[in-house]
């Protein structure tokens, strides 16, 4: 939807350029996130897709319309703009804020302030509480929300965010970026979003676009800048714990296995060791005879203790995670409950599939398996070892 | 030119009235210096005192410089005197200097004070070594406004009797002489101009680099558009 | 000289010619107005010319200017027009607007720059045309400041316009310089305090004006 063919961007009093030779393409209702070093050119390429910086080379088309060729103004109001500033008009209501694009588009006030209420709403914001409130009565959060839904007012198929949730504290900036992602599911809007942290830009992107020096370095998927980075350069932006972020990016249902190996209370010591050579699983459920479940055993363990009283080794599932939470969330739950096996319910707590430690293990081992021939010391360790 | 003509010609009457020009306003700039920022640091913590005396400097210069003089003129006591001109330019430049001493020290960043009080400095010294020097350009700033006034004022003051460049100025227009209206101007335009340029000059060198905001450049990562 | 209460009385009663009161009030209050309105027609439309684009590069070097005319002293602005225009209205008025030049349109220029660059970006960002960027947000935040430029151009008119006599403008400088060529106190006060009493008057008026024409912003 939206192509950028070869832009370059100079200013006189820099030596290098800006923005060197840039082609790239946007897919529709895709976020994109433009990440990079300080000075590496993404703001620059932001602004130059509505026109606030001239393009010195290159073409950018938006639904294959040269940008160039068009009015600025009507171009930037099919285009929602949010900066991490945000810009509100101090000396307009919010209202009157947000009204601002549609009263450009000729939109009767009826229209319009049905529209502004249904946004107010969307943000999380009363609309008559806030209608009528001046910004300097906002909150930080408030007024990033504001300036939000002043960019959404006329429904802009394309959004262009500078570091948006920038100007407020982590607390504040991780709701906004949650908001903003349940929104962007119901709406799914093209946005082109700028941002210098790459936790950001792999939480929030479609695909990201890192940038270094006025160039494109690499464009790909989340998961595909962790797991393959295509220099050392990516690599050290993405941070040396890539691994820990692949975990913040996927959810438990990649590596959750629903087929549950059990075994009963009543089972012999022989019968439940044969079970785990048989399926080489490092845990097997436990249940009793009406199949509820009491708990698991660790194979770990039961090598560990030569007794057969292996009953006395069930553990209790302490702790269950939703079908949402990711895989960071679960290491997370293992770490803090000291348990190597965690259930994963459903919205109605119905049991759906377990994860364990193990199953974690070998999922992020199996996929930097390509780097152990490296000699890159700070690696994670990969590997599956026999458990 | 019949301008340089009259300047070589009376070019000792020129400097007497110059050196008068110079000479008040230093008595005038020190008075006012003494006695303005004394009365900003003294109502600096009392805001309804600051608005009284803000809004008496400000009722001050409302006043025609003419008219104070004037007023001057007559209580018994001043009449045409040097004292009364020197109290016409003190009085004028009240408002300039306690305004800006009384916003200079009450616009510093209030954590700076509290950091001083903090680290256990007296109030007396927070005041001379914290809140002074940081409000000084702002203070500098205010000296400068009343001190490129004073010249402007001290011209006038020839109506309550000095000698000095005004009398150029009132000759000329009395008797019509443009050789004297000229020179009086541009002597008195150039000490004006001279004396804003020296205070400038001054401020660069004596406030600390620290608090002077000059070259601000955008942040880095701030990139600017091209204001289409 | 003893002051003379009664005379002030006289003074103010008298209908001759050359002390008529009301009529040196009228003479006074249309000199500043004829020049504050002239000042105000030619510095504001300069000053915000000056902050566009276009004519940026040019803002320095005018404020250096202007800063530089900023300490010279009326009485010599005054005086340079009689070699200049001669004597009278007309020269008084184009003396006064030419000072009163500087207030406004310095003002005007401040109060432009000063808004925060974050807005204007916001706002061509999501396209408002130039032009209603300049009339919907940029004069209305910048009004504050510029009311205040006008309302020193005001105070400055009026004193300015009392030595304006110097150079036939009339008005109540002549009630002071008469005071003072024939050493009547009394006159030299009465013209002094309608002064005063005029540029105050003005400020609170212009105050208000400014004040009815700010939005509300909450603060």
């Amino acid at each position: 939807m939206i192509r950028l063919e070869n832009v370059v961007k100079k200013y006189p009093h820099m030596e290098r350029p800006a923005v060197k030779n840039l082609s790239m393409e946007i897919n529709k209702g895709e976020i994109c996130v433009f990440v990079g070093p300080s000075g590496c050119g993404k703001t620059t390429t932001l602004k130059m897709i509505n026109l606030l910086i001239r393009p010195a080379g290159g073409k950018i088309y938006i639904n294959g319309k040269d940008v160039q060729n068009q009015d600025p103004d009507k171009l930037r109001q099919n285009i929602g703009y949010v900066i991490q500033q945000i810009g509100l008009f101090p000396h307009m209501t919010v209202y009157n804020n947000i009204a601002t694009v549609p009263r450009l588009l000729g939109w009767e006030e009826k229209r319009i302030k049905e529209r502004v209420d249904e946004l107010l709403d969307l943000m999380g914001l009363y609309p008559n509480e806030n209608r009528d409130k001046y910004p300097n009565a906002l909150s930080g959060g408030q007024r990033q929300r504001v300036g939000v839904a002043r960019a959404m007012a006329a429904d802009p198929p394309i959004m262009l965010m500078d570091e948006p949730f920038g100007a407020v504290d982590p607390i504040v900036r991780a709701q906004l970026q949650n908001e903003f992602l349940r929104l962007q599911e119901k709406i799914k809007k093209t946005i082109c979003f700028v941002t210098h942290d790459i936790d950001e830009a792999i939480k929030m992107g479609d695909k990201i676009a890192i940038m270094r020096s006025g160039e494109l370095i690499q464009f790909d998927t989340p998961e595909n800048i962790l797991f393959a980075p295509a220099n050392p350069f990516v690599e050290e932006f993405v941070g040396f714990d890539r691994a820990l972020k692949v975990l913040n990016l996927l959810d438990v249902r990649t590596v959750m296995k629903k087929k549950l190996v059990t075994t009963n209370k009543n089972d012999s010591w022989e019968g439940v060791t044969q079970k785990f050579k048989e399926h080489r699983s490092s845990f097997l459920v436990v249940t009793d005879d009406r199949v509820r479940i009491l708990g698991y055993v660790n194979r770990q363990e039961m090598e560990t203790h030569t007794d057969r009283r292996w009953q006395e080794r069930i553990r209790s599932f302490s702790t269950t995670l939703p079908l949402n939470a990711t895989l960071k969330d679960a290491l997370a739950e293992m770490l803090q409950h000291d348990v190597a096996v965690i259930p994963i319910v459903n919205d109605d707590n119905e049991l759906t599939g377990i994860v364990s430690m193990e199953d974690l293990r070998s999922y992020i081992g199996e996929a930097y398996e390509d780097e152990e021939n490296d000699d890159n010391p700070v690696i994670m360790v990969t590997g599956r070892r026999g458990a | 030119m019949e301008i340089l003509q009259y300047f070589m010609k009376q070019w000792d009457r020129i400097l007497e009235y110059t050196l008068n020009h110079a000479y008040l306003i230093l008595i005038g700039i020190l008075c006012s210096l003494v006695l303005w920022i004394s009365v900003g640091i003294a109502v600096r913590n009392n805001s309804k005192s600051a608005g009284t005396i803000l809004g008496v400097g400000s009722f001050l210069m409302s006043v025609p410089s003419i008219s104070l003089y004037g007023i001057l003129m007559v209580i018994p006591g001043l009449g045409l005197s040097r004292t009364s001109a020197v109290i016409g330019l003190v009085l004028y430049s009240m408002l300039p200097i306690v305004r800006n001493v009384y916003m200079a020290l009450n616009g510093i960043d209030p954590s700076i004070l509290e950091a001083a009080r903090g680290m256990g400095m007296k109030p007396r010294y927070v005041l001379w070594k914290v809140q002074l020097p940081m409000a000084l350009p702002i203070i500098f700033a205010g000296i400068r406004v009343a001190l490129v006034m004073m010249v402007g004022t001290a011209t006038l003051a020839v109506y309550i009797g000095e000698q000095n460049l005004g009398r150029l100025l009132t000759y000329g227009i009395e008797r019509s002489r443009s050789d004297m209206i000229i020179t009086g101007a541009i002597m008195v335009s150039l000490i004006a101009v001279l004396v804003d340029y020296l205070m400038e000059y001054l401020q660069r060198k004596l406030v600390s680099p620290g608090i002077m905001d000059y070259d601000k450049k955008p942040a880095s990562g701030e990139v600017e558009y091209d204001g289409i | 000289m003893a002051f003379d209460w009664s005379r002030v009385l006289e003074v103010l009663r008298t209908s001759k010619a050359t002390l008529d009161v009301k009529a040196l009030l009228a003479q006074h209050l249309k000199l500043v107005g004829i020049s504050l309105a002239a000042a105000v027609l030619i510095a504001l439309p300069v000053g915000i010319m000056l902050t566009r684009p276009r004519f940026k590069r040019y803002l320095p070097k005018v404020m250096g200017v202007l800063n530089i005319s900023q300490g010279i002293p009326s009485l010599a602005v005054v005086a340079i027009f009689l070699p200049l225009a001669g004597i009278g209205t007309f020269p008084s008025i184009m003396a006064l607007t030419l000072y009163a030049l500087l207030p406004i349109a310095r003002n005007a220029i401040a109060g432009i720059d000063a808004i925060d660059a974050s807005i204007i970006e916001s706002a061509r960002g999501m396209g408002m045309p130039a032009l209603k960027v300049f009339w919907q947000i940029e004069l209305p935040l910048a009004l504050p400041v510029i009311i205040s430029g006008i309302q020193t151009a005001a105070v400055v008119t009026v004193g300015t316009a009392t030595i304006a006599d110097l150079i036939g403008g009339g008005g109540l400088g002549r009630l002071i310089f008469t005071g003072l060529s024939f050493f009547e106190p009394e006159l030299i006060f009465l013209g002094s305090a309608l002064a005063a009493v005029i540029a105050i008057a003005l400020d609170q008026l212009l105050g208000l004006v400014g004040k009815l024409l700010t939005t509300p912003r909450g603060e």
